[in-house]
């Protein structure tokens, strides 16, 4: 097949293009489409991008999807997949308006806890308790992977994360034990002793830092007692 | 009228568990408010708006398909009439299983809100839940608790009950120092349920009584046909020892067991050692093992069962304010008592 000179230019035109607009910056400032990954988003309360000289986007290293942690003692911004503390300068003046704007909109329950989720990285530490609050409300069960992930985030507010300890132990076992092993398996978790010492009455044992242990014994426990 | 409220579910003229269970609701500076409440095993979303008087409806549907698994529609489940009790912490309620054709109740009050910090109730407690029942009929140990309060009020609380069932559960102190208490068993068939309190009473930092219902289920090794009873809870602070101070006051005491399937009490002479350490200085009973968790207060171990010979776990929590510690341990087919104290 013969390729016509004429689209041959233009598709090498695109590419100069392309290349140069990448040397030029031209698409460092695009935001995150992953709330939470190693950066704080660069949303502005107005919406309008603020693209850092000195961190462009094409720098970052690539966005995970979000994924339950791995079963490894690891980092908190390797597990971290919801929204780190953003920087002050993101945060909402009126947050109080935002969390009561999504309640009181005619979405259902779960729609409405997904929204205070996507808003949560924007939220001083007050709003994100409140947030919290009513998203552990909101939230069915069937929804919760959503919201373990922000509680195995070891980055966020303590404030936050004890709504959400708080939250997690009236769910269903398997839900909460599962939860509660991601969280007490990362040793700089501020909540991960408190989470250990509630697995070890759930599984009668204690297995130190022996996390394929301690895996084993849950999954043992959740066959021989299953959520009704 | 804005804060966080919760409370217990249940029908006022008696206990049935499938009818009780536990709510809570948030209402923020408008009167929206959203919550859930869990009746029966089961979480429905609770969601609107008070008027003016404090006065607010829900109706709750499920989707339901019809027949040729067609078509889902939506069924009416549940009637809810909430009302804040003017010039109160309190809210109280009907809800209507319209579904079934039963009703039931709401009360509740207004918990502990950043207005009210600090929050008295801060700190760690051990809870006993003892049943004082024959162990012939039920078992006659004492279930445990491991409570946290933190600076807004928030409790958590896990443990097991004496038949080796474990929970956990979390609720909001009131503002007056009540803790609705619930936690289903068998699939809502049956619950512990009732409310404590952490107001000053002599003896315990917190107390109250729990209702404690367990349904008949033959596929169950302990107490098949099922019981129900009073579980007269109570419960201590506690202040975790370090390594080199005392859990409880005392050094040379028993350590005791009873029911379990022993045709009589079995005892002990221990030594309770700073950071909780045990020693087994001879009687009745072999191979003690003894662990204590200085962070919560619980202890757990091993001993030779006197009669089968059978190595038997137990577990439970020291009680700081009683000077003793309390717990269970189950036999061939009864639970037990065991207890540690103070030489007499």
């Amino acid at each position: 097949m013969r390729i016509r000179p004429g689209i041959l230019i233009a598709i090498a035109a695109v590419f100069a293009v392309l290349i140069g607009g990448r040397f030029l910056g031209w698409f460092g400032g695009k935001p995150s489409e992953v709330a939470g990954g190693g950066e704080p988003p660069a949303v502005t309360p107005g919406g309008a991008t603020s693209p850092g000289p000195e961190t462009p986007a094409t720098a970052l290293p690539p966005r995970a999807t979000p994924v339950r942690p791995a079963p490894v003692v690891a980092r908190p911004t390797e597990t971290a997949v919801v929204p780190q503390p953003p920087p002050a300068a993101a945060l909402i003046g009126d947050w109080e308006e935002r969390i009561d704007g999504v309640l009181t909109g005619q979405e259902d329950e779960a729609q409405k806890a997904k929204l205070l989720l996507a808003l949560f990285p924007k939220l001083p530490e007050d709003g994100q308790v409140e947030a919290a609050q009513h998203i552990s409300n909101l939230l069915p069960d069937e929804e919760y992977s959503s919201l373990a992930q922000t509680l195995t985030n070891a980055a966020m507010p303590e404030a936050v994360l004890d709504v959400l300890m708080t939250d997690v132990l009236n769910r269903p076992n398997q839900l909460k034990l599962e939860t509660l092993l991601d969280v007490a398996r990362m040793p700089n978790h501020p909540k991960a002793e408190e989470a250990r010492d509630v697995l070890e009455v759930f599984v009668d044992e204690n297995y130190g830092e022996d996390w394929a242990a301690w895996k084993t014994a849950v999954e043992k426990w959740l066959k021989e007692n299953p959520d009704e | 009228m804005k804060g966080t409220y919760n409370g217990l579910v249940g029908p006022t003229n008696g206990f049935v568990a499938e009818y009780s269970g536990f709510f809570t609701l948030t209402i923020n500076s408008d009167r929206y408010f959203d919550g859930w409440m869990n009746v029966g095993d089961r979480r429905y979303p609770l969601g609107g708006r008070f008027d003016n008087q404090g006065h607010a409806g829900v109706t709750i549907y499920k989707q339901v398909w019809d027949d040729c698994y067609c078509y889902p529609y939506l069924l009416l489940v549940w009637v809810v009439s909430l009302q804040l009790v003017p010039d109160t912490d309190q809210i109280q309620g009907d809800a209507d299983n319209v579904y079934y054709g039963w009703s039931t109740s709401l009360f509740g009050y207004r918990a502990y809100g950043k207005q009210d910090e600090p929050v008295p109730q801060k700190g760690r407690y051990t809870l006993r839940l003892p049943t004082g029942a024959d162990p012939a009929v039920a078992p006659s140990g004492e279930g445990y608790g491991i409570v946290t309060v933190n600076s807004h009020g928030r409790l958590q609380a896990y443990g097991a009950l004496a038949d080796g069932t474990v929970y956990s559960r979390s609720a909001a102190i009131s503002t007056n120092g009540w803790w609705p208490f619930y936690f289903p068993l068998n699939g809502g068939k049956g619950a512990l349920i009732g409310w404590l309190n952490f107001n000053a009473m002599p003896g315990s930092d917190v107390a109250g009584d729990l209702t404690l219902a367990k349904p008949r289920n033959d596929e169950r090794k302990y107490y098949p046909d099922g019981y129900i009873g009073t579980v007269a809870a109570s419960g201590s602070r506690y202040t975790a020892p370090s390594s080199s101070t005392l859990a409880l006051t005392w050094t040379n005491g028993i350590f005791q067991v009873s029911g379990g399937n022993l045709s009589s009490p079995a005892m002990n002479s221990i030594g309770l050692l700073p950071g909780g350490k045990l020693i087994n200085n001879g009687g009745s009973i072999s191979k003690i093992k003894f662990t204590l968790n200085r962070g919560t207060g619980k202890f757990a171990g091993k001993f030779t069962h006197p009669e089968s010979g059978k190595s038997t776990s137990y577990a439970g929590v020291l009680d700081q304010g009683q000077d003793i510690g309390a717990g269970y341990f189950l036999g061939s087919n009864q639970g037990g008592l065991v207890r540690l104290e103070a030489a007499p």
